[in-house]
């Protein structure tokens, strides 16, 4: 209905197709990037996240982040102004450099989990998919049993433990650990379907051994799919990350975005009317997630071209 | 619906409460240091001893739960407590037990998730099929950005919104709490109005938050069954559209939709949790920050077990129903 001409487009080399030529990451970027043009959810979901990134990582170009500290001397519990622009806490930290300090932590902790995950996740679906039997059956069992138990509480549970509280790193892998289920499931239907296909068997015939099979044959098509995953569980990481960071259970010496709407909790800004102190991280979150939610479907049409609306 | 699908599914409901409930055991086990002497020492220096002896509370602990023993007698003495459905007691108000505390509070996370679940089900599913479908006034599209923010923005969040502009600034709605504090709840209409009006906000904000979810799903499993045989064919009989829609098209996805709201369950108990937290409901989520502002470590433990428990026990509940629902789920075998 809506975006009929990418959908109408000629199709790029669709990913998972019976195509017999295909060879290595080369050929996937290109592939990609042909895609992007028809795309028009890829495109804009990433622009979205690259306005998170750049705020973060270039902002300490333009404002200086000393005024993120208490001891500024800066005004406490001011309405954004001209001198402070998105307004200053209960304690006198400027807005403005709390969120450009906070934010490249927090995207941090989602690409670590994220990576984590997916190559967990990836790993489980691939031995699942290719050996099958009952390694399948066990491994798809205890992915679908994850799936159901609410990996927040969990990590609540491990952070209430922890004296220290947690640090970024440490976060990152616990929650990687309850990250990796729908990459699992994911990679493991693909492996399953492409194992039989045609131009796996001829490369087995011809005599290619098992990790190049693995490598050069089956992991190019499998990349979109690892891509989608990847997105996903960025998306689902950093959720649990603001999670728990909103409970007081992060990282207690960084700043995080999750830290800044524990602190707004803490000092009742909603009731204090200071809405600019919640309101500014939120509006960050509204662009980071929405632009990562839209790429992720993007990205799961150019995986599965089934997904795609028809006009 | 035979005798092995049901023993199947509760052995696979077994399954998923031991691996939850050991998991919390080896992560907790795993992590340095000595939980309750940690707390309970932490907690005297903050806030004063407010409950008795703190060594004789550590003392009793650690000869309750054996924790001189080897690790696999902690292990069974720990799953059996659990068993017995006894969390401990908890370390902030020491008389006072785990179960109880879980218990009082158990009922209004249940009534807020039952009501949001429903009608984000409902709302959700017949705004992304109205999406998908060809023939549906082309404005329904702008729904389909709507559905993407809310489904990618976490619940509370939507919360921290609604307690501003309903509760603090225009104050038509009580920004926090179950009940006005010092009412008494009873079986009256008064009672009733308490609980409806203080849980409109909190229960908005999971709507907003999950209506997205099943919105996209349905959409996409819609996409796909309009394009089936069966379809072309009852719009070539000359089916009337609303025929087509809500006994052809409707009918054969809302199925699919239960097996996604399986795999929500978690998500969603997760993200009411921190909506309560918000605005202090007096559920499960005000129980869980009152416990870690408190370093209640029992108490943080039992919720979440609590938590993994329920989840767990409602999707045993809908694997059960699923097959009297679709008669194909019980010829598949799998």
């Amino acid at each position: 209905m809506q975006q009929t001409p990418q959908i109408d487009a000629p199709a790029p080399q669709q990913a998972g197709g019976t195509t017999a030529r295909v060879s290595g990451i080369g050929r996937f970027a290109v592939r990609f990037f042909r895609f992007l043009r028809y795309n028009l959810k890829i495109t804009i979901g990433l622009s979205m996240v690259m306005v998170v990134v750049l705020f973060g990582f270039a902002g300490p170009l333009f404002v200086d982040l000393e005024r993120a500290n208490v001891g500024s001397f800066i005004p406490p519990g001011q309405a954004p102004s001209a001198e402070n622009w998105l307004g200053t806490d209960a304690n006198g930290r400027d807005m403005l450099a709390w969120l450009i300090d906070a934010t490249p932590d927090s995207l941090r902790v989602g690409v670590m989990a994220g990576v984590l995950g997916v190559a967990f996740g990836a790993f489980v679906g691939f031995v699942a998919g290719y050996y099958g039997g009952w390694i399948d059956s066990i491994l798809r069992n205890f992915t679908d049993i994850m799936l159901a138990i609410p990996g927040l509480l969990v990590l609540i549970v491990l952070a209430s433990v922890l004296e220290q509280g947690l640090t970024l790193e440490t976060m990152a892998l616990v929650i990687a650990a309850f990250g990796w289920m729908g990459a699992a499931r994911i990679i493991r239907a693909q492996v399953l379907s492409m194992r039989e296909r045609m131009y796996v068997e001829i490369a087995r015939m011809s005599g290619e051994k098992g990790l190049y099979i693995v490598f050069f044959e089956l992991l190019p098509n499998l990349m979109p799919f690892l891509l989608a995953a990847f997105v996903a569980t960025l998306i689902s990481s950093i959720l649990n990350a603001v999670g728990l960071e909103f409970l007081g259970l992060g990282p207690v010496d960084i700043s995080t975005l999750g830290n800044i709407l524990y602190w707004q909790n803490f000092y009742n800004a909603v009731v204090r009317g200071m809405w600019w102190w919640w309101g500014s991280p939120i509006v960050i979150f509204v662009i980071l997630f929405s632009g990562l939610f839209i790429a992720s479907i993007g990205l799961d049409e150019w995986a599965n071209p089934r997904l795609r609306s028809r006009g | 619906m035979s005798l092995a699908y049901i023993l199947r599914r509760i052995a696979l409901f077994v399954a998923m409460v031991w691996v939850g409930v050991t998991l919390v055991f080896l992560l907790t086990r795993l992590a340095p240091g000595d939980p309750i002497e940690a707390k309970a020492l932490a907690q005297e220096a903050v806030a004063g001893n407010t409950g008795g002896d703190i060594n004789a509370i550590v003392d009793a602990y650690r000869r309750k739960f054996n924790l001189d023993q080897p690790i696999y007698i902690q292990y069974l003495t720990y799953i059996g407590n659990i068993l017995r459905g006894d969390f401990g007691y908890s370390l902030t108000n020491y008389p006072a037990r785990v179960i109880d505390k879980i218990n009082a509070a158990m009922p209004w996370s249940i009534g807020l998730i039952g009501v949001t679940t429903v009608i984000s089900v409902v709302f959700g599913s017949l705004v992304g099929a109205l999406i998908a479908w060809r023939k549906s006034y082309m404005s329904i599209n702008i729904f389909l950005p709507v559905l993407m923010v809310t489904a990618a923005v976490p619940f509370f969040l939507f919360g921290l919104v609604l307690q501003f502009a309903f509760g603090t600034w225009l104050q038509w709605l009580p920004p926090a709490f179950g009940k006005d504090p010092g009412f008494i709840l009873g079986f009256n209409v008064e009672s009733a109005w308490q609980i409806i009006k203080h849980g409109i906000l909190p229960a908005t904000a999971i709507v907003i938050g999950s209506t997205g979810f099943w919105g996209l799903g349905m959409r996409a499993m819609m996409i796909t069954t309009a394009g089936e045989d069966f379809m072309v064919l009852g719009d070539a009989k000359g089916l009337k559209e609303r025929r087509l829609f809500l006994g052809y098209a409707l009918r054969n996805v809302l199925l699919p939709q239960l097996t996604a709201l399986a795999i929500a369950l978690a998500f969603v108990a997760s993200g009411q949790v921190l909506v309560e937290v918000v605005f202090n409901y007096p559920g499960l989520g005000l129980l869980l920050r009152q416990a870690i502002g408190e370093s209640d470590y029992f108490m943080i433990q039992g919720v979440a077990l609590t938590v993994i428990i329920a989840v767990a026990f409602a999707l045993l509940i809908m694997d059960l129903i699923y097959p009297l629902i679709d008669p194909r789920i019980s010829y598949q075998r799998k």
